[in-house]
């Protein structure tokens, strides 16, 4: 049995976007979704810049094809936009012809609208129609209902490590597939912004008040954005059967943990250093081999900074490019891995690196800077893509050209 | 002791819960992260949500927290010029 | 894939609504509770954590982190291969103080720890940093499955490196607003009982429980070890009792054992006579005759409660004996108990098997 997993399809909407192509595009056209909250009032919606999708919730059931109030939150009604999209790309109309798992991840979950309403659900005399979100806190409930509206029944499952969550999913799913459990699993992962999310972030005083500049000598700090994506992992054996075309090849992937701080990286980049070095020597491949980093790149003063050095450390004389997408979308937490695989794809098969945007500033610190420009027509075989999250929790993914 | 000093010990302790420790235990002039206490990052900004209740003093950049807090008694003295930069 | 290797539960540690931190003991003594809210009885936190780190700990992150302490030092494991956790809610102590702040305070002057606290991979995080473990560490979260899917997970990891040895963990606590939210919709109990009644109640609604049971796992017979776990399933939305007794057969084939050569059933039935229909049904199907034993009266129902029926399975399998108190019927008194099937349920739509043999 061949132990090679590979991507055969893609699904994703964030602020720039609602499907695959419109990301290229707007990645290829440098727009950013950065900029007002609008869709749900907070004190902070004049200060805080976000990357948010501009469509209210009746908006994404009408896309996602569900009744108004009936129970979905944004969390599931994103997720099943993106999951749609994934199963299509990877020609799967029939989810029973093959043994396929579902695994979702999340940070905030049905947050949004619990928040709306803890008050009332707590009130055993109040009844409503608030009560169909009664069950929604929790990470999986989401996942439930992509699983339920598609049919996904031989394994569901959600992880939750904050950033690195979707990366982690993925890594689940390459192993059932390696181990013969199933054909075929649909990873990633949904977040939405929620007034529990940014007030937590500006606690920790790590919000850029600006558009985020990841790896900038002036980077204030991240942006919080909201998105899901999904990637379709498959078996050679799928593969040749249903005579498809891949994607990408899954060759490495790597999960350590920093051992540091809860919300803090190893200042030196210890943390990152193994987890990349790890995916790397996964997949066979020399670091030099490695043609970009897609990198978790929030804009903090600690991220950047420890990322930078591990890189340095890392690839020495042989720097790969590297870049943040954060500065597009905005930080998207749980579905930042899911959502950066589906760039990293995009980087392999459309010749394409993409750009740090607003960098303008070196780090003293290191001597290495980030990619200002796109760079097209460059033939690109290997992409690392990194997520950080809190908890310490390292993720390393690295996608190869088939 | 010097009541700002002494209340500000109090709130310390309970704050950042540090069980078993009273303000007469507590050194004004040791370093609150170092060795002794320990304190991180993320204490200080429990400190900046701390000054802000208690003192309606409101710090946006974490390093002048940093700076402020090195000890209780730079604490205190922060605490007086805020308090009087805004009466002046 | 064919696993050639066995594995074993080489340590345990469980914190819980009934005494059950200390592994010198087994059951001994019950604890009861009367408001369908069974909280953890607790060790000693101080002989587990440092204090000055257990000062910024939320409740939760405490037992947890001595689980798992507790569980490292009963295995002598000073350095896991892997940290893996599991949790339904997470750490929905420090989500909800967070979350009321937020309401209370109009989002001003938050307190950041319950928000860092509040991640679902916050003690997976901790008991890395507490052993300055840089290795692979997860948390999954799917409801009933999360520590299933973390068992699952740990084996795979295991079968490609025989050598790995995983600190592995569930954990769940009680919460007033969500409890209040299950009473309404029914799946909590909204009379008090007691709970060691629970399945002689009225056959509605379950009660809140919580607690956090830590394995540490590995290929290695230890002498400490306490069974082999031969296998896991997890079962969504089965249409009927068939389908579970099809699942059990398959789990049994895949470890050369039928169903008679079950001498233990564990049923993770909490108390709800509808939703338990359907494991009742497939389990009276498969092992009529046969030890079937409950634990959700000792400690309740929450997401990861199977780590709980897992703990009780390892035991009587190192111990050879069987509490009374988790005894659902009289069946004919075994001479050795050998092979351990526990089934569990979460809410009716979440059905996971976990297979265990004596070590």
């Amino acid at each position: 049995m061949s132990r090679k997993v590979f991507i055969t399809g893609t699904g994703i909407i964030t602020s720039i976007g609602k499907n695959t192509n419109e990301h290229l595009d707007a990645l290829l056209h440098k727009h950013s979704g950065i900029g007002k909250l609008e869709l749900f009032p907070s004190i902070h919606s004049e200060t805080i810049p976000v990357g948010e999708i501009k469509l209210t919730d009746e908006e994404l059931c009408s896309i996602a094809g569900v009744q108004p109030n009936s129970g979905f939150t944004r969390t599931a009604l994103i997720a099943i936009i993106a999951c749609r999209e994934a199963l299509a790309s990877a020609n799967i109309e029939n989810i029973k012809e093959a043994r396929i798992g579902l695994i979702s991840s999340t940070t905030v979950g049905g947050m949004r609208e619990f928040e709306n309403i803890l008050t009332d659900l707590t009130d055993l005399s109040k009844d409503g129609n608030f009560r169909n979100y009664a069950h929604v806190t929790d990470a999986g409930e989401h996942t439930e209902r992509v699983a339920d509206l598609f049919g996904f029944k031989d394994y569901v499952s959600t992880t939750s490590t904050a950033c690195s969550s979707a990366s982690n999913a993925i890594i689940l799913g390459a192993e059932l597939i390696k181990h013969g459990i199933l054909d075929r699993v649909v990873c990633g992962g949904s977040d939405v912004l929620s007034k529990f999310t940014l007030n937590g972030f500006n606690s920790l005083m790590i919000l850029d008040k600006r558009t985020m500049h990841p790896f900038d000598a002036q980077r204030g700090g991240v942006n919080l954005g909201e998105g899901a994506a999904f990637v379709v992992l498959e078996s050679e054996e799928m593969i040749a059967k249903y005579n498809k075309k891949p994607l990408v090849e899954l060759t490495g992937y790597s999960n350590s943990n920093d051992a540091f701080h809860q919300t803090a990286s190893s200042p030196d980049g210890d943390g990152a250093l193994l987890s990349m070095s790890r995916a790397i020597a996964m997949a066979g491949v020399e670091p030099k081999a490695v043609d970009y980093i897609n990198c978790h790149g929030t804009g903090t003063e600690n991220n950047d900074l420890s990322e930078a050095l591990a890189i340095q450390k890392l690839f020495q004389e042989h720097v790969p490019f590297f870049s943040s997408t954060k500065p597009y979308t905005g930080h998207t937490l749980a579905a930042a891995g899911s959502v950066e695989a589906v760039f990293s794809i995009l980087s392999i098969h459309n010749n394409v690196l993409f750009p740090n945007l607003n960098f303008e500033n070196q780090m003293p610190e290191i001597t290495i800077s980030p990619l200002k420009e796109l760079m097209q027509n460059v033939e690109v075989k290997h992409v690392l893509s990194n997520s950080f999250g809190f908890g310490g929790s390292n993720t390393s993914l690295l996608f190869s050209k088939v | 002791m010097d009541e700002l000093i002494y209340n500000l010990k109090k709130e310390i302790i309970s704050r950042l819960n540090l069980e078993g420790m009273t303000p007469e235990e507590f050194d004004e002039n040791t370093p609150l992260f170092g060795p002794d206490f320990g304190l991180d990052s993320i204490d200080s900004l429990e400190l900046i949500v701390m000054l802000e209740k208690n003192y309606g003093i409101k710090i946006e950049d974490p390093k002048v927290g940093r700076q402020a807090f090195q000890t209780v008694t730079t604490m205190a003295e922060f605490i007086r010029e805020q308090q009087a930069s805004k009466t002046a | 894939m064919e696993n050639t290797t066995t594995f074993y539960v080489q340590g345990l540690g469980n914190i819980s609504p009934q005494k059950t931190f200390d592994n010198n003991e087994f059951l001994n003594e019950i604890s009861e509770y009367n408001d369908n809210v069974l909280p953890c009885v607790l060790p000693e936190f101080k002989n587990y954590i440092h204090p000055v780190a257990l000062r910024r700990m939320s409740r939760l992150l405490r037992i947890g982190l001595s689980a798992a302490k507790i569980c490292a030092q009963d295995a002598q494991l000073d350095m896991p291969d892997a940290i893996i956790t599991a949790s339904g809610y997470g750490a929905i102590g420090d989500t909800s103080n967070f979350l009321w702040e937020i309401l209370n305070n109009g989002e001003k002057q938050l307190t950041p720890t319950f928000f860092m606290q509040s991640t679902y991979n916050t003690i997976s995080g901790a008991i890395a940093m507490n052993m300055k473990c840089n290795n692979y560490n997860t948390t999954y979260a799917h409801r009933g499955f999360s520590f299933e899917n973390a068992l699952q997970d740990a084996l795979m990891q295991m079968t490609d490196t025989p050598s790995k040895r995983i600190l592995l963990g569930a954990f769940d606590e009680t919460n007033k607003e969500q409890h209040a939210i299950k009473q309404f919709d029914g799946l909590h109990k909204r009379k008090n009982i007691n709970n060691l009644t629970l399945f002689q109640s009225d056959g509605q609604g379950t009660i809140e429980g919580e607690g956090a049971a830590f394995f540490t796992l590995g290929s290695e017979k230890t002498p400490n070890a306490y069974a082999k776990l031969l296998g896991v399933k997890t079962i969504y939305r089965p249409e009927d009792a068939s389908e579970l007794e099809e699942q059990i057969n398959i789990l049994l084939s895949e470890n050369n054992l039928e169903a008679s050569d079950i001498d233990i059933v564990i049923n993770g039935a909490g108390g709800d006579t509808a939703l338990d229909a359907m494991s009742n049904t497939a389990l009276n199907d498969e092992f009529a005759g046969k030890q079937f034993l409950a634990f959700k009266h000792l400690c309740g129902d929450y997401c990861t409660a199977a780590s709980f029926g897992m703990w009780l399975g390892c035991k009587i399998l190192r111990h050879q004996a069987i509490p009374e108190i988790t005894k659902m019927n009289q069946a004919a008194p075994l001479s050795s108990i050998k092979n351990v099937l526990v089934l569990n349920h979460f809410w009716g739509k979440r059905y996971s098997l976990i297979l265990l043999q004596q070590a």
